[in-house]
């Protein structure tokens, strides 16, 4: 799975982004995060001819409140979505459903408006928004208007969104009030699109429901707001027990118009010529190396083939398996799920870098010692993910690991060891750090 | 302080593997990683529809684009007669079509081009003209008489019929059924999978046009056979082609065919003259590699209303794809599927089995088990839940009265095989206990009382594995023996060369651990070589597993032949006779006075400098073990879960596994490959599934649709052993890459029913989707 050629821009502004997209039109196709439509492209169910990455221009990954509304960036990530406190305490909705979207990995790089903007009928995002009653800010050349959730999804993968138009901002009205929600997602395994799952935001006045917000997911052809429902709530008392059946969301709702993601069949047949190459600019493992490279060229292929780092490997092509995981700036991404331009100017962590001064790094040794690996093609991949998570969380339990972890697939060892050699590690780098600098360790 | 003494490696020592060195460094050597000078790339075009006659191809255009070599289609193979190629099943597939295409995903085509990203930048300028055909897709319907005829190049092929086969004694079956108090009857159907190793399948094909010398690093479960096949089809001599099964990224079965890509990148190599890699992307790979299962299965058992089993009667029909490419010996039709009465004594069984044709992708690879024996342990153990649901016993007193008893090893079964040795009670017993058995039946139905499903599902496997006798079992012609080279240096070193290829299991650890207990050289200092067949000697590869059972008694054999020389040439060192010299873990002493003695290190430097007259110098051999018979792992598995009835999600709360693979050479490997098995286990009951929609489009063509799990749903594993030996293996070990995916899917299943059953739902076909249990909950009005 390879993509297509492309031109490929990186505006440092939002004038520059919407004057280019303005000159592009349906030629052009924003990157952000890049988590879904990477693996389009590669796919080839989408070969637009450029792509106008916004990942450099300033000011998209904001969030703040102020004025009775939360005003979240277009790129801001999933990740940072996951971690904000202020958003698990007033918007709880936003904060549990970040946690479920795709994988850990995943979450790291994607970003929620990349994520409205793509209006899988399946993804968390909409309905979320839908159950907030945001609205989005679509800012084209020649002006800005603001949409309404329930007006901006048309359909599967499809939005009011016009081919000039940058989803800059999403607008969500302030928490007012003692406000309460959840995201419940019904899904087969970690990265699985939503089977079912409900997005909830309620705002309550002296013990009443004063409004209810209610999105569904992978129920229609689009995230749903399920309005009748959230009328039956408005003006209720919390009830004891179990909670009161709320009438017509079964019926609002109807049989389930998702398409199934079957293959498309027939492929365009333009033929495209390769692209000039651009020069980039990567400090990988601490050394700085310039090369130029195809716009399409994935980063992993970066890394493999012309640096020849062969630890980094390739499994699924879909953002699924990790065997890709590299550190982008400290952080674990996928790097057959990146394009190599993307990383000018950028930090990169191979595997390889672990045992840089010779000796094994703590996560190396314990997975040998504890049996962490049988045919070693997905640890790399496991060893940059529990390396990250050490780094931010250095004594996590077991189910912290199994969480963090749930982005890399493994088909051999059934994670059971692969769990204890990132607890092993975390113990040995606890103790290595206890002890000072230059300690005699002799009896 | 206490010094520990460090660890030899001895059979039973859990010593740290020797592989993980270059694997946690990020050094392991796969075929992907492997790039040669001029180095050019392949990519194939796949058909878009499940069946359609090609009118005809035109690659001017993919011959135009700049950086494209050559375009390969089945017309110039068919010039080179290598359009067709021969598959394990004594069927035909084609490399490339060149009449029709009969499944999506089928190749075509292939572009070798200087870049992969221009290769495949060419594909789409292939036009290709389809007369669209109508596909089926259900076997069933494909052995209707106006069913399309999906094999019509094959000359008296009139149906999508491919093989009747029967096992047991029919006559003797229909007499238990008629004194049985009642028939317990399930069908079910084991839906089709795909191992999905994370490596993908892929060669980098280098033929050098001035020798004609062919080498081939491929993604190989059994590098000499292939060697061999390459031979046949290609048309290549064999002393020319050399096969290099480099680092493997997981096999689990995927591994074992010879793929179109290969053939054709090798076909280009030779034509171009210069190395040909191609590296299957994940879509190809689960749209056309060897799928697993898809056994459409009726069991029906004769019982007594005390609980005896008197019969076993089994109709199955496989669902095999386009090509007939089952993986498996060429004297049997499906497998060892006849394995079906498992543990159990059962003194009357008849199988009958029929395969068809369908517009789906070919295969049927052993998914990490011995050729078919998942899907009978799959029946036979849902069967023995069914018949423990009808007739109000408790599954594991239902097992207990029906087991094989230790006496009456070697057992020979109703179907023809001969069990070796187990203790099925005393396994049984052991999950029992360490679940904690009774407690959680009260559980249960208290829990029951307020409405709340709980599951306790078990699983009594017997297996069929380490094929296995030559003289019944070959792979096209080629007997299922393996072999062992071993060479002692001077220095005591020693190198062990095998023809079976380890794809993760540990085999540079745990067969030099097998040297250590037989000559006492310690396991760091024996280096095992596989996978480069100039370099090793032949062998039928890793699969079914047999690496142990076969690779590993021929490791042991030839040890002990080296031994036998060290004997002499120690009784010569010691000046004592040959039949006084004894032999502990590495010293040959005289018997009687232990003080006097030499190590094998001793021996191995007078091999080479101090021999007695008229001995050869050296201390090497060879063996070519051809296996008595098979050997016949054991277990029991128990899976606690809780299912919401509100959604249908379950969660397993628990899963205790209680394995009996022999001797246990390295307990840390052996651990491993359980948990990993389980693992796959877990995912084929609840989310690896292939299917199609009716015109034949594959929806698990990527990891979107094809579900793993993630170390988040896996359950934890509490692991358990007995130890029966098997009397036949010279160090008495059964193997066990397998058991665990063999056995775990009906303990899973079982533990869902066993949840539900008491609503009178009987059966949840795989995966069990929350989805699936909802909506029999909803059927059964007992849905929240």
């Amino acid at each position: 799975m390879l993509p297509a050629p492309f031109e490929y821009h990186a505006p440092h502004t939002t004038e520059e982004t919407l004057e280019l997209l303005d000159q592009l039109g349906d030629e052009g196709k924003v990157l952000a995060g890049g988590q879904s439509l990477i693996p389009l492209l590669k796919l080839r169910f989408a070969s637009p001819a450029h792509l106008v990455d916004v990942n450099r221009v300033p000011g998209l990954d904001v969030i703040e409140e102020r004025d009775g509304v939360l005003r979240i960036g277009a790129l801001f990530r999933h990740k940072a979505a996951e971690r904000s406190t202020m958003l698990a305490s007033r918007y709880p909705v936003i904060a549990e459903a970040a946690g479920q979207v795709a994988d850990p990995i995943v979450r790291n790089r994607g970003t929620v408006g990349g994520s409205l903007a793509h209006a899988d009928p399946a993804g968390d995002w909409g309905s979320v928004m839908l159950a907030l009653d945001a609205e989005f800010v679509l800012q084209s050349k020649s002006g800005r208007r603001s949409v309404k959730a329930r007006d901006f999804f048309s359909g599967p993968f499809s939005t009011a969104l016009q081919p000039n138009e940058l989803l800059t901002e999403i607008r969500i009205p302030a928490a007012q009030g003692r406000t309460g929600g959840a995201y419940l997602k019904l899904e087969r395994k970690v990265g699985d699109f939503a089977t079912v799952a409900v997005a909830v935001h309620l705002q309550m006045d002296d013990g009443k429901v004063r409004s209810a917000g209610i999105g569904l997911t992978a129920v229609g052809a689009q995230n749903l707001k399920a309005e009748q429902a959230e009328a039956a709530l408005r003006g209720r008392g919390r009830t004891e027990g179990r909670p009161a059946r709320i009438r017509g969301v079964q019926a609002q709702c109807g049989p389930s118009l998702y398409p199934t993601r079957a293959q498309t069949r027939p492929r365009a047949r333009q033929g495209r010529c390769m692209k000039m190459g651009r020069p980039i600019t990567v400090t990988v493992n601490g050394e700085k190396t310039s090369a130029e490279v195809e716009p399409r060229l994935l980063l992993v292929h970066f890394i493999r083939e012309r640096l020849r780092l062969t630890g980094t490997h390739i499994g699924c092509d879909t953002t699924h398996c990790g065997a890709c995981t590299v550190l982008f700036d400290g952080v674990p991404v996928k790097s057959c799920t990146m394009l190599a331009v993307q990383a000018d100017g950028r930090q990169l962590t191979t595997v390889e870098a672990l045992h840089a001064g010779g000796a094994l790094h703590p996560i190396q040794a314990a997975f040998k010692e504890e049996h962490g690996l049988q045919c070693g093609f997905c640890t790399p991949g496991m060893m940059m993910s529990s390396f990250a998570l050490l780094a931010e969380n250095p004594d996590p339990t077991e189910e912290e690991i199994r969480w963090a972890l749930s982005g890399n697939i493994c088909r051999c060892t059934g994670y059971m060891n692969i769990v204890k050699a990132v607890r092993a590690a975390a113990v040995q780098m606890k103790e290595a750090a206890a002890v000072p600098a230059g300690a005699a360790t002799g009896s | 302080m206490a010094i520990e003494t460090p660890l030899k490696g001895f059979v039973g020592e859990s010593i740290k593997r020797k592989e993980d060195d270059r694997f946690i460094r990020g050094k392991g050597n796969y075929v992907d990683d492997i790039t040669l000078p001029g180095m050019l790339h392949m990519a194939i075009l796949r058909s878009p529809f499940a069946h359609a006659r090609i009118r005809s191809i035109d690659a001017s255009a993919a011959q135009a684009l700049p950086g494209v070599v050559a375009v390969v289609t089945g017309e110039l193979l068919a010039q080179h007669k290598l359009a067709w190629m021969p598959t394990l099943s004594g069927d035909t597939q084609a490399v490339l079509a060149t009449d029709k295409v009969r499944f999506q995903g089928q190749e075509v085509a292939c572009v070798i081009a200087t870049d992969p990203y221009v290769a495949r930048d060419a594909l789409p300028l292939i036009e290709v003209d389809y007369e669209v055909l109508p596909a089926v897709v259900d076997p069933h319907k494909a052995l209707q008489p106006d069913a399309p005829l999906i094999r019509d190049e094959k000359e008296g092929q009139t149906s999508n019929h491919i093989y009747h086969w029967e096992a047991g004694d029919k006559a003797k079956t229909e007499e238990a059924f008629a004194k049985a108090d009642r028939v317990v009857t399930l069908e079910t159907f084991y839906p089709r999978c795909h191992p999905s190793p994370v490596e993908t399948c892929g060669i980098v094909a280098d033929v050098n046009p001035a020798t004609g010398h062919a080498t081939l690093y491929l993604t190989s479960q059994a590098p000499h056979a292939h060697r061999t096949l390459f031979a046949i089809v290609a048309g290549l001599p064999e002393q020319n082609i050399r096969i290099i099964s480099p680092d493997i990224g997981g096999g689990f079965g995927n591994k074992v065919p010879i793929y179109p890509g290969y053939v054709v990148a090798t076909a280009a190599s030779l034509l171009i003259g210069k190395p040909v890699k191609w590296v299957e992307d994940r879509s190809e790979n689960l749209i056309s590699t060897g799928f697993a299962r898809d056994f459409h299965m009726k069991g029906e058992m004769a019982v007594r209303n005390d609980g005896r089993i008197l019969g076993l009667r089994v109709k199955l029909l496989s669902d095999n794809g386009a090509f007939y490419a089952d993986a498996q010996p060429s004297k049997v039709r499906a497998g060892l599927f006849h394995i079906v009465t498992g543990s159990y004594d059962v003194p009357a069984a008849h199988v009958e089995a029929d395969g068809a044709y369908t517009n789906k992708a070919p295969g049927g690879v052993a998914y990490r088990c011995s050729f078919r024996v998942t899907e009978a342990s799959y029946l036979i153990e849902r069967l023995v839940e069914t018949a423990a649901i009808e007739l109000g016993k408790d599954p594991a007193d239902l097992r207990i009265k029906n087991f094989i008893q230790p006496d009456q090893f070697p057992y020979k079964s109703a179907t023809g095989f001969e069990y070796d040795s187990g203790q099925y009670e005393k396994a049984l017993r052991l999950a029992l206990e360490k679940v904690g058995y009774e407690d959680l039946r009260k559980e249960q139905a208290e829990k029951r009382k307020k409405g709340e499903l709980m599951g306790i599902g078990i699983a009594s496997f017997t297996e069929v594995v380490g094929a296995g006798p030559g003289k019944q079992y070959d792979i096209a012609g080629l007997r299922m023996f393996d072999s062992a080279e071993l060479r002692v240096h001077p220095t005591g070193k020693a190198i062990l060369k095998l023809g079976v290829r380890s794809q993760g299991q540990g085999h540079e650890t745990t067969f030099a651990q097998i040297v250590a207990e037989e000559l006492g050289i310690p396991a760091a200092d024996v280096e095992v070589q596989e996978g480069d067949t100039d370099n090793t000697p032949y062998g039928l590869g890793t699969y079914a597993s047999r690496s142990t059972p076969v690779g590993g008694a021929a490791t042991a054999v030839v040890s002990r032949k080296l031994r036998d020389k060290a004997k002499k040439i120690a009784a010569h060192l010691l000046e004592a006779s040959d039949e006084d010299i004894e032999f502990d873990h590495g010293k040959f002493f005289v018997r009687g006075s232990p003080s006097k003695s030499k190590t094998i290190q001793d021996v191995a430097f007078a091999a080479y400098t101090n021999l007695p007259d008229g001995m050869e110098a050296g201390l090497e051999g060879v063996t070519y073990y051809d296996p008595p018979n098979f050997t016949f792992p054991f277990g029991t598995y128990l899976v606690v879960v809780d299912i919401d009835r509100g959604t249908g999600q379950v969660k397993v709360r628990r899963m205790v596994a209680v394995d009996d693979c022999g001797v246990r050479i390295n307990p840390m490997i052996v651990e491993g490959q359980i948990h990993g098995g389980l693992a796959e286990g877990f995912g084929i009951a609840f989310m690896q599934l292939i299917t199609f929609d009716e015109e034949g489009n594959c929806l698990g063509s990527n990891f979107t649709d094809y579900l793993l799990p993630t170390s988040w749903e896996t359950p934890k594993f509490e692991t358990y052993e007995t130890v029966t030996p098997s009397p036949h293996h010279p160090i008495g070990a059964k193997g066990i890459g397998e058991s665990a995916t063999v056995g775990s899917p009906a303990a899973f299943v079982n533990a869902v029913i066993d949840a539900v059953g008491h609503l009178g739902i009987k059966n949840i076909d795989m995966p069990v989707t929350s989805d699936k249990i909802w909506t029999a909950l909803q059927a059964a009005g007992a849905a929240e």
